[in-house]
């Protein structure tokens, strides 16, 4: 799967939590046009607490 | 070849009515002899010889299983010295062992750094599958009749020089190779382009391309991919690559690595998102896409 100009091995995505997908990231110097719960979102479609707060609040 | 007699044996004089004459090659598969599993390269006659199969060994991850094909040449002369006979006072000779087999052919236009290429097959034991100007393909037939291997070259013998353009004659390099002297001739088999289904005439190997690695941690590296080939200095940036395109592979405890991302961060260069490795632990990298190949790279990890 590709975002921007990276391509994810969406199996290794999957089996990483939202905090470990940003922990890893967040230490890398990759440029998203998303933030990292957008693009963690986008690959393994499941949606981060940040936005199931927002929704529940909505 | 000494002088093998068949036993005393004669065999029939009669033939088919389409015999298949040989012609010399336009292009060579040079061939590993021996393979990466210590066996010898063949085609057999139950391979589907389409495009997958030709691209197979043509981008094969491993060298020792690697088909390199070079080509089209140009004043192709392959042919047989005479024989080794020893002639008697009484006037008479007798058959000693055959002559030697030597290819020669030239390569219009290409690069210097071409003759480097080809004399790296000096030293290491390869055969050869010849490509006829109708794309057929010439190699050795086995003895048991289902193989077709690709004929023997004497290695040591393989010799190319760079010729320069002049104000008469174009820019090339001269390839010269002799074949074995336990293949023979009558051994020789074609497949014709009938039975093929690619255009071996068109076919191609790709180019190296060079990989600088930088910025390793544990859970990544950063690799710079140039086609520096003749440039003096550094060549242009390798783009386009995406995660599939790439393999990793811990050479210390001979495991594949599932990449989690590939990021072409500038052109041509590319972040890696590993799983964290053991440090010292020492990884391969290599990569193929559109005819450009990166050859093993090596790092340490951290």
């Amino acid at each position: 799967m590709k975002v921007d100009k990276t391509t994810f091995n969406k199996e290794a995505i999957d089996g990483m939590t939202l905090t470990q997908f940003k922990k890893l990231y967040g230490s890398k110097k990759i440029n998203f046009t998303k933030s990292l719960d957008e693009v963690y979102e986008l690959i393994t479609g499941k949606k981060s607490k940040r936005k199931d707060k927002k929704d529940t609040i909505d | 070849m000494a002088a093998c007699c068949n036993g005393g044996t004669f065999q029939n004089t009669g033939v088919p009515l389409n015999q298949k004459g040989l012609g010399d090659a336009v292009a060579l598969f040079l061939v590993p002899t021996v393979n990466s599993t210590g066996e010898d390269n063949f085609i057999l006659n139950t391979d589907v010889l389409d495009d997958t199969f030709f691209n197979s060994k043509i981008y094969a991850e491993n060298p020792q299983d690697r088909w390199f094909r070079v080509g089209t040449f140009n004043n192709v002369i392959d042919t047989r010295e005479d024989s080794v006979t020893e002639t008697f006072s009484e006037g008479n000779s007798a058959f000693v062992r055959q002559g030697v087999r030597i290819f020669t052919g030239e390569l219009v236009n290409y690069s210097p750094v071409y003759q480097g290429v080809l004399n790296s097959f000096r030293c290491s034991g390869y055969s050869v599958y010849g490509v006829n100007k109708c794309g057929g393909l010439i190699g050795t037939k086995g003895s048991d009749g289902t193989k077709l291997y690709p004929t023997r070259a004497f290695s040591p013998s393989t010799d190319s020089t760079f010729v320069k353009a002049t104000n008469e004659v174009t820019g090339k390099v001269m390839f010269k190779f002799e074949y074995d002297q336990t293949e023979l001739d009558s051994n020789l088999r074609l497949v014709t382009s009938d039975n093929i289904d690619s255009d071996l005439i068109r076919i191609s190997s790709p180019v190296t391309i060079d990989g600088t690695i930088s910025g390793i941690v544990a859970t990544g590296f950063d690799v710079a991919l140039t086609l520096d080939y003749d440039e003096a200095f550094t060549g242009e940036p390798v783009t386009g690559f995406v995660l599939a395109d790439f393999t990793l592979f811990n050479v210390t405890t001979n495991s594949s690595i599932a990449i989690t991302s590939v990021t072409e961060s500038a052109l041509g260069t590319y972040t890696f998102v590993i799983p964290p490795q053991t440090a010292g632990d020492e990884l391969r990298l290599f990569a193929v896409k559109n005819s450009k190949m990166l050859e093993y790279t090596y790092l340490i990890a951290v």
